[in-house]
This record gives structure tokens, C-alpha cells and sequence, in this order.
């Protein structure tokens, strides 16, 4: 069975959203519905030595959708079985059957799944299926201008960038098992130490 | 909050109520017949089936109102092989039908075997819409719910619903009176259940307190509003304690008043539902989920 999956480098992100914004354009998204989102983890502090000032600073970003899991937490639990898996591996819900109980928005570890208000059900990144039957790649990663994000079968992205630990405010891949390979930066192992947050919420929740 | 929530507290509510009303129910059909003998039945706001049956017809209706797509509904029971929502909505069907079935049993008189059977039914499939909903809740993404707290609290609301519920039914059967001494044994049962809540419930807020944050959003368990809620609710459940204590002492009073054991009796269930909400709010208040 396939297993098409993102990659994202989160070295090379310069967090201009430019992915999120292709993918609200093409799924024509409602005001504070983000299939795609980009997070922003700053902080750190100053530290006196001497008299100098020493930097402890961090800051990058995560873009993120659905993962397509391997183990899909979101389809395991739905009453309705509206959300499927294909044979590519890419996880769909079938919005003819969904309660819209947002059961999937609950468990998800990643917020994939988000209530559409105007319809009544849920929805989520279904990888531009349209555009990947086609033989294209999804919007978001033809329209990222530094390159951060790439589509593929799982197995040649870990080939092709190895495989490497998943970052805050990632939660643990073992959970869910996602196809997401990604390249962290330099900064997370620092804001692992500092507490870190993600700053910009309150854009994240209602672009 | 988020909007629906409401329902959801009043739909786990109802349903845990109806159960504890069914199971107290069954033990007074078969341990204490001359108790059940006085009870109405048919359509009649003084006949315990029916009023069960009405508390889980609006606990169904309350809990279409979270759907985005109640019309959708006929497919929740798409994957009971892996959904626990799917299963909770079977054993709650399963759950309604048994009463009805029971009620109609009694109303027309069939035989005491047949109404045992479904009244057995009703009782287990109570047990297993319980266990489902326990499932529901203990997501492992959701390191606040995922823990001992969720099933002890929703057997400890189905016991202390279901003993308010037994003796509202003796009181409407005018049966108070007969047997003080199961009375007592009653509340005895309600202070222990108060008790263990107390306790569980102290070790969860320390437990909440204690998880380390792997998501975006951090609830503050230990300040705030969270904080002052949740010692409301001990304090509640202490004020629960006290009374139901001091309702048992009156009960072997000699000069006993009836009349004012049930205006006691009433008060304090209406402290036990208050405390019942609060601490429904709290656990919906508890959720976040790791990740972003």
C-alpha cells in the first residue's frame, strides 16, 4: 500500500504563509478555517556574562496540515465511518455521511479536522486529491517560494531527507504514526530547554 | 467552553441519571417487592418507568444539539467496531427500548418473567452505555481525561443520581414511611460515594496539576477559575456529606418527622445535582489534547 506524505523543512521556512494561503485559496475556506497553519515558536532570554549580554534566543516555524496518518486516531474513532483512508494512503472524510460531531477534532494531535459552520460537518487537508489524481502536487507545495515543503511516497522522502525527530510543538509521531517527514531546526533543541510557546495563536485561530 | 458543550454536560447527565434511576430500579424490583407494589405505572408522571423513559428521550434529543448534521444521526452506528460514540448510541437505544419494553410489560399486565427479563436487559445495557461513554472519554491524546478520574466519576454520578432517584420513587409511592431502615442504608451508600469522590477527586487535581504540557494550549489546573471551581465543588460535596450524615441521624430518631426528611432530602439532592453540574463543567473545562 502507498503512503503519500509531506515533508517539511523547517530550517528553510521563513514563515511567509504563503502555503496557507494557497491552500484557503484552493479549498475556498471560510474566515478562521486553516487546513494548512502556520506556527510560530519564539521566545528565550538574555543571560549577563560579564559585561556582555549573551543571546539565548529561538525562533522558527512549523507549517502543518494533516499528516495522513498511518494509524489515523480521527478515522479509528468516527461513528459514521465517514473518514477513509485510500489505497495511496491519503485520509478523506466523506462529508455525505459526517454527524459533524467533532469527535475527530477532539483526538486529533495535529488539529487537522476543523468544523465547517456553514455546512455542518467537518473537513480537513485531503492533499489536493484532485490535483494528485492528476499527477500534480498539492497547492500548498508548489506554491511555497523557499522550498520548504515537498510531496511524495513516504519512503523516498525519508530516503531522500532522512529521518529525523519531530519538533515542538509536535506531538510524539509514535502516537499516530504520521507521514510527515521533516528536517527540525537548528533552534528547537534550545526551546526544548526554555518552556517554548507558539506565538501567534490568535492568528492561527482566526485567519 | 465551546458552544454545545452544554448539551453534551446535560446528554452524560441525563443518560448517567436514567441509569442509576434503572439500576436502584431493578434493585427494588428484585430485593424490596413490597417497595416496588406501590408504584403507579403507565403514562403517569408518578410511574418510575416513564419518567425514565422521558429523561432518555430528552437525554437523545440534548444530544443531537452538538451535531453539525442531526439529520445525518442514522449513520452513528457506521463503526462499532471501533468507535465508542458508535457503541454508547446502540447500548443507549438498547437502554430505552429494555424500559420500554418494561413499562409495557407492567402496564398490561404480562407475565413477572417477562418483565424481569427486560428490566435485566435495561439494567445491563445501562452498564455497558456507561462503559461506553467511559471509552468516549479516555482519549490518549488527551492526557486530562485519559486517566482513573473519568470512569470514577461518571459510576460515581450513575450511583448518587440513581439513590436520589430511589428515594424520589419511594416518596411518589408513599412508601418513605414503611422502611426507615432501608432508608438509612440508602444514604449510607450516598456518603461513601460522596467520600470517594472527595478523595478521587482530590488526587485528580493533583494529578492534573502534575502533567507536563505537550500541547500548544496550557489550561492553568492550579489558578484561576479552574481552581476556584474546583474547590467550590468540595466544598459542595463536604456540605453533601454533612447533611446526608445528619438526615441518617434523624431517621432513627423516635419522634421522627417525615415531612421534614423530605424537605431535606430535597435540598440536598438539589445540592447533589448542583455539584453534579459543576463537576461535569470541570472535567469539559479539563480538555486538552496534545499536539497543537
Amino acid at each position: 500500500m502507498e503512503r503519500l506524505a509531506f515533508y517539511f523543512d523547517s530550517r528553510n521556512c521563513s514563515g511567509c504563509k504563503t502555503c496557507q494561503v494557497a491552500c484557503k485559496d484552493k479549498n475556498d475556506l471560510a474566515i478562521g478555517t486553516l487546513w494548512r497553519r502556520v506556527y510560530e515558536v519564539s521566545g528565550g532570554d538574555w543571560e549577563q556574562k560579564g559585561n556582555a549580554w549573551v543571546p539565548h534566543i529561538y525562533a522558527y516555524n512549523i507549517s502543518l496540515s494533516c499528516n495522513h496518518c498511518e494509524d489515523p486516531i480521527c478515522m479509528k474513532n468516527c461513528p459514521s465511518s465517514a473518514i477513509q483512508k485510500r489505497e495511496d494512503g491519503i485520509v478523506t472524510i466523506d462529508q455525505s455521511i459526517c454527524l459533524g460531531c467533532k469527535y475527530c477534532s477532539w483526538v486529533c494531535p495535529y488539529g487537522a479536522p476543523q468544523f465547517n459552520e456553514e455546512k455542518g460537518v467537518m473537513g480537513k487537508c485531503d492533499l489536493c486529491i484532485d490535483y494528485v489524481d492528476q499527477g500534480k502536487n498539492p497547492s500548498c507545495v508548489d506554491a511555497c517560494p523557499t522550498r520548504s515543503l515537498d510531496f511524495g511516497e513516504y519512503t523516498k522522502l525519508v530516503e531522500k531527507y532522512g529521518e529525523k525527530e519531530h519538533i515542538y510543538p509536535l506531538p510524539n509521531p509514535e502516537i499516530t504514526q504520521p507521514s510527515l517527514v521533516i528536517n527540525p531546526h537548528k533552534d528547537a533543541e534550545m526551546a526544548k530547554k526554555m518552556n517554548p510557546e507558539v506565538v501567534n495563536m490568535e492568528e492561527v485561530k482566526h485567519a | 467552553m465551546h458552544n454545545g458543550e452544554w448539551s453534551l454536560i446535560s446528554f452524560t447527565l441525563l443518560s448517567q441519571l436514567s441509569v442509576g434511576l434503572v439500576l436502584a430500579l431493578g434493585f427494588m424490583y428484585f430485593m424490596h417487592q413490597s417497595l416496588f407494589a406501590g408504584f403507579t405505572t403507565g403514562l403517569s408522571l408518578r410511574s418510575p418507568e416513564f419518567i425514565i423513559l422521558v429523561l432518555i428521550v430528552i437525554a437523545t434529543l440534548l444530544s443531537l444539539l452538538h451535531l453539525g448534521s442531526p439529520l445525518h444521526s442514522y449513520q452513528s452506528l457506521n463503526n462499532l467496531r471501533g468507535s465508542w460514540i458508535s457503541r454508547e448510541i446502540l447500548m443507549l437505544s438498547m437502554f430505552g427500548f429494555g424500559m420500554l419494553l418494561f413499562m409495557l410489560s407492567r402496564y398490561f399486565d404480562w407475565s413477572v418473567g417477562i418483565s424481569q427479563i427486560f428490566i435485566i436487559f435495561s439494567m445491563l445495557s445501562g452498564i455497558l452505555l456507561i462503559l461506553a461513554m467511559t471509552g468516549i472519554y479516555m482519549i490518549p491524546t488527551v492526557p486530562s481525561w485519559d486517566n482513573f478520574y473519568t470512569p470514577v466519576s461518571f459510576i460515581g454520578s450513575v450511583f448518587l443520581l440513581g439513590s436520589i432517584g430511589m428515594m424520589v420513587f419511594m416518596m411518589l409511592s408513599g412508601n418513605v414511611e414503611m422502611n426507615h431502615k432501608f432508608l438509612s442504608q440508602i444514604i449510607i451508600f450516598m456518603i461513601i460515594v460522596v467520600a470517594v469522590l472527595i478523595i478521587t477527586g482530590g488526587f485528580h487535581q493533583y494529578h492534573l496539576s502534575q502533567i507536563k504540557f505537550t500541547g500548544i494550549e496550557q489550561t492553568k489546573f492550579n489558578q484561576g477559575l479552574f481552581l476556584v471551581i474546583f474547590i467550590i465543588r468540595i466544598i459542595l460535596l463536604f456540605v453533601i456529606a454533612v447533611s446526608l450524615f445528619y438526615l441518617n441521624q434523624i431517621i432513627f430518631n423516635h419522634d421522627r418527622n417525615f415531612s421534614m426528611i423530605q424537605k431535606l432530602f430535597i435540598l440536598v439532592s438539589f445540592l447533589i445535582l448542583l455539584e453534579e453540574v459543576i463537576g461535569r463543567y470541570l472535567f469539559y473545562g479539563s480538555y486538552f489534547r496534545v499536539g497543537v
